[in-house]
């Protein structure tokens, strides 16, 4: 069902961009209406939460294409779509129950969330080198910079990582488990059919699967905003105007910060490569290691882990989905602790495990404990 | 690498684009009034999801309305 709505999503870009938009159009607002009834009688509670979160994909289009944006100057367009679409944003991370965390909303390594945002340059550039835009935001000034820098950090970089990486990734998480990533980032590419270069649109994909990566390790969507923003920055104000208006300074730009933020985010990444090896290693050389158990507590473990492998959920996805710390649901699993009522309703909610006998589970390995 | 894209679109065919926007904004409300009169928990489920399509449309419906008046005053 997800991975025929995705090729339907992609369809009706598809329809909008390139073949009859009015058609195109009509198929995002019947998604629209098939979401909102999927996320009222989806069979699974998890379902009916992704359904929700879906509804992202065609309202970006129907705002995108229905605002009359022409009518306005084109910075304002990214704010005229950004603010109904966080407003509605909202509302889902409001009725999905996210909190700040499952969102990725806090501060993850500032050091490395840094070295990543300088990526954005390099990210920027190579977009700019395929598609090739014209500077299109008028008479480019100090104050005018400094305004589309914002716009487009808050309107793109924020809120498409919200969406796409905060809500969407860990919505798809419990249904799809690792491939929500690929699949939130085929839908992340797929509206970006629009541009109409597959060379765009391959490379939106790969960097949307490494934003999704990163965010996913991270816990945060801190980095991949600003890098997300100073991307748009380069390809829609940088690399246009340097080359129109003043060509004699890019190679200054691409000496300057596109060296060093090549060279900081490629550090970043190939740290987060170790520490993910690292990681690697110390799980399977802690496997062998196993406490004495007793029947209570095989059970209470069987349950939790087989509800977990089930969605292919590790204990860090498992944390951003109910905003428990990973150590703890650790502890739980091994029945070295007992959640309190909240935790131990949103761990049954995300495993759909029967909250009630998750409690007796608890209960029995406690009091053999 | 921004969602907000095919320009092309937007420059032609507005009028229609604001009419199919119309429409679903339209379904969208009597589906809202129709949820709203059942007790079942799907239909509160979706009559709550409901909000999540009527509030962006709204907003596209009140912006078409208000530069087409400009338009017109102007």
């Amino acid at each position: 069902m997800c991975w025929a709505l995705l090729l339907l999503i992609a369809v009706a870009e598809y329809l909008t961009a390139a073949v009859h938009p009015q058609l195109g159009l009509a198929l995002h607002a019947l998604l629209l209406i098939g979401l909102l009834v999927w996320s009222g009688f989806g069979p699974r509670p998890a379902e009916r939460r992704l359904a929700l979160g879906l509804l992202l994909a065609p309202l970006i289009r129907l705002l995108s294409v229905g605002l009359p944006l022409p009518a306005l100057p084109q910075l304002a367009w990214y704010p005229a779509v950004g603010v109904p679409l966080l407003a509605a944003t909202w509302i889902i991370v409001r009725q999905a129950g996210l909190g700040r965390r499952a969102l990725g909303l806090r501060q993850g390594n500032l050091v490395f969330e840094l070295a990543l945002m300088a990526g954005g340059f390099t990210l920027g550039a190579a977009e700019y080198a395929i598609l090739r835009p014209e500077p299109s935001f008028g008479a480019m000034n100090g104050w005018y910079f400094f305004l589309a820098a914002l716009v487009l950090l808050v309107f793109t970089g924020f809120t498409e990582e919200l969406i796409f990486r905060g809500v969407l990734q860990t919505l798809a998480l419990p249904i799809l488990g690792r491939s929500a990533l690929i699949y939130v980032s085929l839908l992340f590419g797929a509206l970006h059919i629009g541009h109409l270069s597959i060379g765009d649109l391959v490379f939106v994909t790969l960097v949307a699967l490494l934003f999704g990566q990163i965010a996913r390790r991270e816990g945060s969507i801190l980095g991949v905003t600003i890098a997300h923003g100073i991307t748009n920055l380069t390809l829609f104000v940088i690399m246009p105007y340097l080359h129109r208006d003043r060509p004699d300074l890019v190679p200054y730009f691409i000496a300057g910060p596109l060296a060093i933020g090549t060279a900081l985010s490629v550090g970043a990444l190939g740290l987060l490569a170790l520490r993910s090896a690292e990681a690697g290693i110390l799980a399977a050389g802690s496997e062998p290691i196993r406490p004495h158990y007793d029947e209570a507590r095989v059970q209470l473990r069987a349950m939790l882990s087989e509800g977990r492998r089930s969605r292919q959920l590790s204990f860090n996805d498992l944390a951003r989905l109910t905003g428990i710390d990973a150590r703890r649901l650790v502890a739980f699993e091994f029945g070295i602790a007992g959640p309190d009522p909240a935790e131990l309703q949103r761990i049954a909610r995300e495993l759909e495990l029967v909250p009630q006998q998750l409690a007796v589970a608890f209960a029995a390995a406690h009091q053999s404990a | 690498m921004t969602t907000v894209t095919t320009t092309a679109v937007a420059t032609s065919g507005l009028g229609a684009f604001a009419l199919i926007v119309t429409v679903a904004l339209i379904a969208l409300l009597i589906g809202k009034d129709i949820v709203d009169g059942r007790s079942g928990l799907g239909a509160r489920r979706i009559g709550r999801a409901l909000a999540i399509g009527i509030l962006p449309l709204l907003t596209v419906f009140a912006v078409d309305i208000l530069v087409r008046a400009l338009e017109v005053l102007g």
